[in-house]
């Protein structure tokens, strides 16, 4: 068990250490973000320095939630923006307003019913599933309208699996995590280091893969 | 199980499910786009095929001219050239000279008629004055004399607006099937139609000669060696026309070409 943990510690520190990747690769690429993909950036540095500040005071051993709480909301939006503006979608469609009064609303609800030091199970929950349709959505779009020639070469098809491996895949854990930290808190490090973890190292592998992949597109 | 092993076996369904999503994509988005570029390569041999074969027309008009011009002009020239050595030689005969300069007005107005015909051959005077309808009904009349078949024409216009360019092709495209059911289905009537309802013009031969079929018309496009089917297929494709070939009845067949034009026309 001693060993297994030390494992999943390693697995997570390497999945916190790859989540760096796609903020570096777009520096690199710098030339190459216009449009939606400027949104991403703003996303992948969010990302650091939200893991950052979580570093510094999971060493001073202060509660890190409240720093997700807030990065929830900006990267819920960031992502909304994104795909907007790559869907062409007007910021006056009915879709953008619901969102926009929808979104604060549960992150409201969510700090009255989780508190602000506990996990937002509810936002990311709604973002997750909100961001996979937008992903599904986008798909459908490439399956009805070929706009892409080569698929595997266009950086938004690795950018939208990579939102939907991510927030598909994280769905149940952010669902279940304040459950199984009340009721089953020794199986809620186990379940961030495995499953989260996991998704967060394919989501910066595929994501580094579509940043990439603007230098050719 | 407990809640964590449920949370699991959803997270793998769930990642499996994914898989397939974007394994799908890939896989459809390619075929797509597979199709499409067979469909573009067809087209593109279409259009090639056309452009091959209005070249090979426009060589075999090209021919046709320098033929006209090398058989009966050249002769006429030589003719020409012969009576001023005979002129020269006889300059002091009034009455030999007399003669030939009677024969060679003769020759001359003779290359002013043969002239006149090519020129009339590649752009109808009647049709260029007065339209597609006039230049028809004249060709019929001049057809029904030359090949002495008796030819009806009827139309419900008298003038209808076409692009030049595109009135030219339909013009030769008629031309091309009158003289090929003349030289072919041997009629001894025929009845001409032009009609305009609506967009359409309609174009319809009916003649009681040996008919043909649509199907047969294209299986004898691949095999003749003759330009007259292969110009009117092309023809007809190149002015968006439908072309169709019927046998009502073993007295009557029918040829009929159907055109849209532009709403404004």
């Amino acid at each position: 068990m001693i060993i297994s943990r030390t494992l999943l510690h390693y697995f997570t520190s390497i999945a916190i250490l790859i989540s760096f990747c796609p903020l570096f690769i777009s520096i690199f690429n710098r030339k190459y973000i216009k449009g939606e993909f400027v949104f991403l950036t703003i996303i992948f540095g969010v990302s650091a320095l939200s893991e950052v500040v979580n570093y510094f005071l999971v060493q001073r051993k202060i509660n890190t939630f409240p720093v997700f709480h807030f990065y929830t909301f900006f990267e819920f939006g960031l992502y909304v923006l994104f795909y907007l503006n790559y869907l062409k979608l007007k910021k006056s469609a009915l879709i953008f307003w619901v969102q926009i009064l929808v979104v604060p609303i549960i992150v409201i609800i969510d700090f009255k019913i989780n508190s602000l030091y506990k996990m937002d199970t509810l936002s990311t929950s709604t973002e997750s599933m909100m961001l996979s349709g937008y992903s599904l959505y986008l798909f459908y779009i490439m399956l009805k309208l070929p706009i892409l020639k080569n698929i595997t070469s266009a950086p938004i098809f690795w950018v939208n699996s990579a939102v939907l491996i991510y927030f598909m895949g994280n769905l149940m854990v952010f669902l279940f995590s304040n459950y199984i930290q009340t009721y089953q808190p020794e199986k809620s490090d186990f379940l961030w280091s495995s499953i989260h973890s996991f998704f967060n190292l394919t989501y910066s592998i595929v994501m580094s893969i579509g940043i990439w992949k603007l230098r050719k597109a | 199980m407990n809640i964590v092993g449920l949370i699991i076996v959803a997270t793998m369904g769930i990642l499996l499910l994914v898989f397939f999503i974007v394994l799908i994509v890939v896989v459809y988005q390619k075929r797509m786009l597979a199709s499409q570029k067979k469909v573009t390569d067809l087209e593109k041999k279409h259009q090639k095929r056309l452009l091959d074969a209005s070249l090979e027309i426009a060589e075999a008009e090209r021919q046709k001219i320098a033929n006209n011009l090398h058989d009966d002009i050249g002769i006429i020239f030589n003719v020409l050239k012969l009576n001023l050595s005979r002129l020269k030689k006889n300059i002091h005969k009034p009455e030999t000279v007399d003669k030939i300069i009677a024969e060679s007005n003769t020759s001359i107005d003779n290359s002013l008629d043969i002239v006149r015909a090519i020129y009339s051959d590649i752009v109808p005077p009647t049709l260029k004055m007065a339209g597609l309808i006039k230049g028809v009904n004249e060709m019929c009349k001049q057809l029904s004399t030359s090949a002495g078949i008796e030819i009806g024409f009827a139309t419900n216009r008298e003038y209808i607006d076409f692009d030049k360019t595109v009135e030219l092709q339909l013009y030769r495209l008629i031309r091309e099937i009158i003289n090929n059911t003349i030289k072919h289905a041997k009629p001894v009537k025929m009845a001409i139609d032009i009609r305009l309802v609506e967009n359409t013009v309609t174009f319809t031969l009916e003649h009681d000669g040996t008919g043909i079929t649509t199907a047969k018309i294209k299986e004898l496009a691949v095999v003749s060696q003759g330009l007259g089917l292969k110009s009117i297929l092309t023809r007809s494709e190149l002015i968006n026309a439908s072309l169709e070939f019927t046998i009502p009845s073993p007295s009557q067949a029918l040829v009929v070409l159907r055109m849209l034009l532009p709403a404004n026309e």
